[in-house]
């Protein structure tokens, strides 16, 4: 009988060991996936970049370069390549997202999750709030190239996030997304993405890591990709009016 | 000759009793021309709306799985310039055609300045769309379809950026304003004013500007203000929260291309679509061209059609077994009493010489005479409640549809003749089988035996 028990308490034990979910409290998450989008444009002060997407889809290569102010949980995009393009423009309002370009006489409402170039949504060009839009679990760590990583389990809080659910990689000691894994609700991999941070922001005289490319993959074929890469970062003072809907109006 | 005065002057005495069979064939006749007729009604409709209203053609001509994949990769697998100019030398050697139009097809947002909504556009050629409202056979049988719900066609609407927006689809956006009916209104200074202040609901219903937002052919966001021409229904609650209409040109600069989606021919007639659909492949075939031919009727083309066509087939089989059983059953009931009542008579016929086939015979003339007379009265019932019901203005909503429909009762010469043909057959074969295998008694049995 004492033998059974000292068994099934092993196995109580070996199970709790090798169990997926990583116990760690949830402030540490949270403070953790912050410090993550703070690498990608995730801060209150005003901050702006150029971002160029190129990307090949089924065959077909195309390139277009964007011009980006965010503040806070706003985001004011502008296209400024190719020509044809130039002067669109995306308003991030909080989670509600504008398109607009100057012949329409009123801009459109238009979902974080649309495809906006290649592999790339529309919620994926403007900055990154994960700690604000996603519940998050620590389920394991895992070496990435070397470098230890929490895997976080990212679960969307509403229906206008850009994904369902995310696998995200953050590097324990540098805190920043080192690669993602976009699912969809039931678990499927859709698409898969790895960051590289090779560009410094200075802000409030601390210098911290930028995201300087993004790769995104179609998770059914490699073939389909889109490299962002993201260029001269730097504190901007941008007005409250420029995140005005109704100044594209004007 | 003998054998048919009897039979007839049989009928006339036996004409109490025949009076049962008579109406009981008379009644079938009448059920089965209705049902076929009916049936006719949703054939003629169907196929005029799949034709015409739907702009698909009789035959439709697109790149190589184009039908499944030009929309959502309309690139690979949409028509070129190139493609359309070799389609249409080859369709121009085409006997039987009557008109050719191009389609293209596209999805996208559409937005009332405050929120959006997912559309499915359908572009196609103006020209085409007018010649199609001007057909007799479409003022026929899409009488409901034609008729706008609200607005103009966009011929009749003032100039400019116009599309036709189903009835589901307005009411998501909250348009109510079709074009020619509203004054163009002054700039927008405010969204949020326009949107969420004191009466936006009425402001954004009475303005009939959207603005349409769709992925282009390479890839890229564009967007286009248009105005509401009008408001139409699909016919389809399926396909009612989602349908858009417009010019091929506006659906081309929205989608910045010069492609289509396909190419619709219309044939003088339709009933050819099948030997010009293999005519046409041959041709393209012998041009070295590979291009997707379908026809009109095909299933994935035509679901609604084939859907609710094969539903009707299978309901009047049933119908027409069942009247069919009352039928020979009456007739089978009527000739047993006449032979059993008649069976001294017959031993006489037979003790005079007369054969088991001539006694057949005389039963025959006498189902016949009822058949006639049954068909011909079934069939001026159903003529005369035809034409009653098509007078009475009935409306009815069939399920899956988005609008009332007449209910109407339209048998064709066709139709008719075929429930004449299978009702006299059935009477004639069922008198025949009975007296057949009554008759066949020798002379004395039928003497000695008492009805």
């Amino acid at each position: 009988m004492l033998r059974v028990s000292r068994l099934v308490s092993w196995t109580l034990a070996l199970y709790a060991v090798a169990s997926p979910a990583y116990s760690a409290p949830s402030g540490d998450v949270l403070s953790l996936l912050r410090d993550a989008d703070r690498g990608r444009g995730g801060i209150q002060q005003g901050l702006g970049w150029t971002v160029s997407i190129d990307s090949q889809d089924d065959g077909d290569s195309s390139s277009t370069t964007y011009q980006v102010r965010t503040r806070g949980d706003n985001a004011y995009v502008e296209v400024t390549a190719p020509a044809r393009s130039k002067g669109e423009v995306f308003l991030f309002n909080d989670r509600t997202i504008w398109f607009f370009k100057p012949t329409l006489k009123k801009p459109v409402a238009i979902s974080a999750r649309q495809k906006l170039t290649g592999q790339a949504a529309n919620g994926d060009i403007a900055s990154t709030n994960y700690a604000r839009d996603y519940d998050a679990k620590i389920m394991r760590k895992e070496p990435v190239n070397g470098a230890s990583c929490f895997v976080l389990d990212l679960k969307s809080k509403h229906d206008s996030t850009t994904y369902d659910r995310i696998r995200y990689w953050v590097s324990e000691k540098r805190r920043l997304g080192i690669k993602a894994e976009f699912l969809s609700l039931e678990g499927k991999i859709l698409k898969k993405a790895e960051f590289k941070y090779d560009q410094k922001v200075v802000v409030d005289g601390k210098s911290l890591d930028f995201v300087s490319e993004m790769i995104i993959v179609d998770a059914l074929n490699s073939a389909n990709r889109s490299v962002m890469h993201y260029a001269k970062p730097a504190i901007v003072k941008t007005p409250d009016s420029l995140f005005n809907v109704n100044n594209l109006l004007r | 000759m003998i054998l048919a005065k009897l039979g007839i002057r049989n009928f006339w005495l036996q004409r109490q009793r025949n009076l049962f069979a008579l109406s009981a064939i008379a009644i079938g006749v009448t059920g089965l021309i209705c049902i076929g007729g009916y049936i006719d009604r949703w054939e003629h409709t169907l196929r005029t709306d799949t034709i015409y209203m739907r702009g698909q053609g009789m035959v439709s001509i697109y790149r190589k799985n184009g039908w499944l994949m030009s929309r959502s990769l309309p690139k690979k697998f949409s028509l070129t310039r190139s493609d359309q100019d070799k389609i249409y030398a080859i369709i121009e050697k085409l006997p039987g055609v009557e008109r050719v139009g191009s389609v293209l097809n596209g999805s996208g947002l559409i937005s009332n300045g405050c929120h959006s909504q997912p559309f499915e556009i359908r572009g196609y050629d103006l020209a085409v769309d007018q010649w199609m409202r001007e057909r007799p056979i479409v003022k026929k049988w899409c009488a409901n379809s034609l008729r706008f719900i609200r607005g103009q066609s966009f011929a009749t609407t003032a100039p400019g950026p116009l599309i036709g927006i189903a009835t589901g689809l307005a009411g998501l956006i909250g348009k109510s304003a079709v074009k020619a009916l509203t004054s163009s209104a002054g700039p927008l200074t405010s969204l949020t004013e326009y949107c969420s202040g004191p009466g936006a609901a009425a402001r954004i219903a009475e303005d009939s500007n959207v603005q349409l937002m769709a992925m282009t052919a390479s890839g890229h966001f564009n967007a286009t203000d248009a105005d509401i021409a009008h408001v139409f229904s699909t016919g389809s609650k399926v396909n009612e929260d989602t349908q858009l209409t417009a010019p091929l040109s506006l659906v081309q600069d929205l989608l910045q291309t010069d492609r289509v989606s396909s190419v619709a021919i219309y044939l003088e007639d339709f009933r050819r679509t099948d030997a010009v659909a293999r005519d046409l492949r041959e041709r393209l075939s012998q041009a070295g061209l590979s291009y997707d031919v379908h026809v009109w009727n095909e299933r994935k083309l035509s679901p609604m059609y084939s859907g609710l066509m094969n539903f009707l087939h299978a309901m009047s089989l049933f119908c027409t077994l069942l009247i069919g059983s009352v039928v020979v059953l009456a007739v089978v009931n009527l000739t047993t009493m006449n032979v059993l009542q008649r069976s001294r008579e017959m031993g006489t016929l037979k003790a005079m010489g007369f054969g088991s086939g001539a006694l057949v015979q005389i039963f025959f003339v006498e189902a016949a005479v009822l058949g006639v007379l049954g068909c011909l009265i079934g069939t001026g019932i159903a003529k005369v409640l035809a034409i009653g019901i098509g007078h009475a203005g009935i409306h009815f909503t069939p399920p899956g549809s988005s609008v009332a429909q007449d209910f109407l009762i339209v048998p064709d010469v066709l139709t008719i003749f075929e429930v004449v043909v299978f009702v006299l057959a059935l009477v004639a074969l069922s008198a025949a089988a009975t007296a057949w295998a009554l008759g066949r008694r020798s002379c004395l049995d039928l003497l000695t035996h008492s009805a």
